[in-house]
């Protein structure tokens, strides 16, 4: 109960952090991303980028601990349900990171996919944003700009996946179905 | 401390490799075939996390792309993992990866 506690806790805080668009994506911080890795002096020359890049540092600070602390609650869990809810509220921290890092488009799949479709599976056995972003190209992040690759120089890769997920869905239906529950019984038991 | 709020491509890179050195320690320690998968799933949210950081670093979106395309793997293989470990449990009335050595003989 602990576990999905938590798990509906960090749901609030990042929604609460993707719809801060002042604190989550200031708009100097993609530059002191850069600056951070090209050249230390030029991010604290920048009085500027200090003031956004604080409430950058208070959401990754926030959201790492999330992140690494219910990774590491998984693991010490003795019952899978609870590691699951865990490892559920892992993935939303993860999802916060991904806002941190502009990815908008997988930063939803990751809550829709992970903490939707895959986490229920496992249970069940046991953003578009317009604004102007600093040096970034136009369409960073965005689902047109998604759109755009995925369906452009991307097509083959993606309807690639398409035929590999429906392998996979008819190779767990053809595993998990009753009618062969009984093939190979006598070599693994 | 200027690293504590200088939040770079460097904090979100070593956040990546404590998150997949939790993945391979449960991969390798815990005994439970769940446990094992959603620690490999960990793994490969590390992966993502890394190459989301570099797409950010480089102004690319191709890492956003195959981003999209690990989820889905991982959508597949957790739906294929997961029926197998669901056809295990049906046949060995357990779990434990440990206890799984049919086909080591």
């Amino acid at each position: 109960m602990r576990g999905i506690a938590l798990a509906l806790l960090v749901t609030v805080v990042s929604v609460g952090a993707q719809s801060l668009p002042a604190l989550a994506h200031a708009q100097t911080a993609p530059v002191a991303v850069d600056q951070n890795v090209a050249a230390p002096q030029a991010a604290a020359a920048a009085p500027q980028a200090t003031n956004h890049g604080a409430g950058q540092a208070v959401f990754f600070w926030l959201f790492a601990l999330i992140t690494i602390g219910c990774a590491i609650g998984m693991l010490t869990r003795r019952n899978a349900v609870g590691a699951v809810m865990f490892l559920v509220a892992s993935f939303l921290g993860l999802a916060a990171l991904y806002v941190l890092l502009y990815a908008h488009f997988v930063a939803v799949i990751q809550v829709l996919v992970y903490a939707g479709a895959i986490m229920v599976l496992f249970v069940f056995v046991t953003v578009t944003s317009p604004e102007v972003k600093g040096a970034l190209p136009p369409n960073f992040g965005t689902t047109r700009g998604m759109a755009e690759m995925l369906f452009g120089s991307y097509l083959f890769p993606f309807e690639a996946v398409s035929v590999v997920l429906l392998i996979a869905v008819i190779g767990a239906i053809v595993l998990a179905h009753p009618a062969h529950a009984n093939v190979g019984e006598e070599e693994l038991s | 401390v200027t690293w504590l709020w200088d939040i770079g491509a460097g904090h979100f890179l070593v956040l990546a490799a404590i998150l997949f050195g939790i993945g391979v320690v449960g991969a390798i320690m815990r005994r439970n075939a769940l446990i094992v998968l959603m620690s490999v799933e960990l793994m490969l949210n590390a992966g993502n996390l890394t190459l989301l950081t570099f797409a950010r670093l480089h102004h690319d979106m191709k890492g956003h792309a195959l981003a999209m395309l690990v989820i889905a793997l991982a959508a597949a293989e957790a739906a294929v993992g997961l029926a197998i470990v669901v056809g295990v449990f049906r046949t060995t009335r357990h779990a434990n990866v440990d206890r799984l050595t049919t086909l080591k003989y």
